[in-house]
Formats: structure tokens, sequence, C-alpha cells
């Protein structure tokens, strides 16, 4: 990378990440492992920049890098997600406007979460979502009803005390 | 609608108000690309290390059959962009000077060494690097043909010869050298619906010759193909 080149990248590294840390967490739900997608997304966006920055989005780039290494380290961690023992609440859980629903959420496989956060956090079309995801725009449809009918199913059924924590 | 949609919003909004930028240093991302190029180029340098020595018995045995390819190219354009190179390894020096004219490529002095689809932003790229295992330079000009089975049409395919600011074309291979095209797939056109599927993917050499690709691709969009280019 070339100092222009590195300038530019940095300039947009530090601009976005804020709001890249955001939206990490809103997907992966713990602000730790939101700063390592972050940070993991960024060097990835840094190796390529030559060819990303011609594109016109080297943000949608991030996120979608952030999407992918979410979706890789859930299945990693699957198995040892799947504990009877809650996992440590992460601070915002007190505070969130309706933590049974951002429990319910967390509880959603990460393409589901993925398509709720693009549509609902970060407003973007279905055609906008699918283009992050590399999918369809059918397929965002159906992930996001998918995702819906799961958090009607399990509204219908838990209550806050009663929150079932599995991944 | 029973307003979850508008509780998703407001829970997934409120729970990134947990999100700490402050734990993310741009500092540190940069010493982490820095530590990637180094790992890279030293996978790609051993990788070409091998390939020279494994191709130099070859070529102390044929090096007087070699002749040029009917399609040889008679002049080489001098790279006009210099190639990033990492301060603290040097690259392995080429062992003979390249020649003036310098035949095409031939599928049989070609080796696939890898074929990487990674996506972003609505995009799959899928890098595909070969390396020279001929007994002799040659050169990969201009961006290979693309064949597949699918249900394409005539505009499915485009190439536009680009080529990354550190890469070098038309690409001349000293022996073991690696050469790098990327194929871009991408999901935004006709949003995104009846995507062209590329199966069997191949790319066709100037000798007409073809290397399989183990990829297959989905794109809405005409499949973008970059110029050959050496792997810096």
């Amino acid at each position: 990378m070339d100092e222009i080149a590195r300038a530019a990248f940095d300039s947009f590294a530090r601009a976005r990440t804020p709001a890249l840390v955001r939206f990490a967490t809103a997907l992966c739900g713990d602000p730790h492992l939101a700063a390592d997608l972050v940070q993991d997304a960024l060097e990835k966006t840094g190796m390529a920049w030559g060819r990303v920055r011609r594109q016109d989005d080297p943000e949608g780039y991030v996120r979608r890098a952030i999407v992918h290494r979410h979706t890789s380290v859930w299945r990693k961690l699957r198995r040892e997600r799947l504990s009877a023992a809650l996992p440590e609440r992460a601070a915002h859980a007190a505070t969130t406007h309706d933590a049974v629903l951002w429990a319910q959420l967390a509880a959603l496989p990460p393409r589901q979460r993925a398509v709720l956060v693009l549509r609902y956090y970060e407003d973007l079309t279905e055609a906008q979502t699918a283009a992050v995801l590399g999918v369809a725009v059918g397929t965002v449809k159906s992930q996001t009803s998918k995702a819906l009918s799961t958090l009607r199913g399990r509204a219908s059924s838990a209550t806050e005390g009663d929150v079932t924590w599995t991944a | 609608m029973d307003g979850l949609e508008d509780r998703v919003r407001r829970a997934l909004g409120a729970g990134a108000l947990a999100a700490d930028p402050s734990l993310v240093d741009v500092d540190a991302v940069h010493a982490g690309i820095a530590t990637r190029r180094r790992r890279r180029f030293a996978v790609v340098a051993t990788v070409a290390v091998v390939g020279l020595l494994g191709a130099g018995g070859a070529f102390a045995l044929n090096q007087h059959d070699t002749k040029p390819s009917t399609s040889a190219v008679l002049s080489v354009p001098t790279p006009t962009v210099e190639p990033t190179v990492e301060p603290t390894v040097q690259p392995t020096p080429s062992p003979e000077p390249t020649p003036t004219v310098v035949p095409e490529c031939r599928t049989g002095d070609i080796a696939m060494v890898s074929a990487t689809t990674e996506g972003a932003a609505g995009h799959l790229y899928t890098d595909v690097i070969v390396r020279n295992l001929g007994p002799a330079p040659c050169v990969l000009s201009d961006s290979p043909g693309i064949s597949f089975s699918g249900n394409g049409g005539p505009d499915t395919v485009r190439h536009d010869g680009s080529v990354p600011a550190d890469g070098r074309t038309p690409a001349v291979l000293a022996r073991g050298a690696a050469a790098h095209v990327t194929l871009d797939a991408q999901n935004g056109c006709n949003g995104g619906m009846n995507p062209t599927v590329f199966n069997n993917l191949k790319l066709v050499l100037k000798d007409g010759r073809t290397l399989d690709v183990p990829a297959t691709l989905e794109s809405s969009c005409p499949l973008l193909v970059t110029n050959w280019y050496l792997l810096p």
C-alpha cells in the first residue's frame, strides 16, 4: 500500500470505526467480540484496499466481512455455547429497552440476525441487504420472515424471567 | 403488523449503545495488515522457491528443446507500476534476465496454485493464482477467456482490463513465478434476481486450452475478469 492509499484507508478506518463497532455489537451482542470482528474486518479491508477503494462502497465491504467473520466464529464456538449455564450478560442488558427481545435476537442463527440488523438497525432496503450479504433479494425476504416468525413464537412462550440463551 | 419490527429496531438500537469504539485501535489495524502481508509474502516466496527448485532440474535437462509458441508476443511493455515490496523480506531474484521475446504461457506450463473466493459488499471475488512450472519464462497477456456451463447469455462475461495498483501486466512469469487473476461476481444488477450461475468454470488460455476453477459463482451482473498480473 503506497502512502496515499494508506492515508486514505487510515482516514476511512478512523471515521467509520465507531459506526462499524456499533453495527458489530448489534450483530453479535458482545462489545468485545464486536471489536475483534471490526479489527479483523478492517485488516482484511486494508489488505484489499487497492481493490476495495475502486468500488463505491468500502463500508459495505467491511460490513460484509464482519458478517462473514461473525458467522464463522459463531459456527466455531457453537458447541461451546450450547450450555445450560447463562453466558455473561453484556453491560447493556440491564438498560436495554426490551431485554427479553434482545436475548431472543441473540439466540437467532447469525444469518437471520444479520438480516434483521441490516434491515432494522442499519435501515437498509431488501436490495441493499442482499448486496451486503451477497445473496438474492428473495433470500433476504425469507430470512427476515423466518427470523420474525421465530421471535413471535418465542415471545408467546418466554417471559422476562425465563430467557433462553441458546445459540 | 404487530409492531414487532419496531420493537426489533428499538432493541437493536439500544443494544448497540453498549458498543465501545475505543476497543478498536486503528494503529493496531495497520500493524495487523503489515503482519498479514508478511505472512502472505512468506507463503508466496516459499511456493516460488519450491517451484524454482522443482523446475530447475527439468530446465537443465530440457533447456535446449525450448521453442517459442506460435502465439509469442514480440515485445513486452515496461511495467508502469512498481510492485509493493515488504521492507523486511527480499523477493527471490529471478535466476535469469527476461528475454526480449517471451512466448505466451501454454496450459502445460501453468499449474493452478489456488482459487479462493471471498465475499464483500455484494461481490464474490475469486482470486486464481497460477504458477509457471514450464522450463522457461512465459507471458500471460490480457485476461483469460471464461468457459462455463449455465444459463448465461452473451453479455455475462466482461473483461475489464483492470489490475491492482501493486500488480504488473502483462504478467511475465519467470520459471516458478506466480500470477493472479480476479473474477468479480456481483449481485447488484436486476435487483439480484435471476443471476447467472457459472458452473464448470474454466479459464481459457491463449492456446485454447483450459484450467479448471474449483468454484461455482452466481452473478446478476456480467462477471468481471481482470487482466493477469504478477503477484508482487
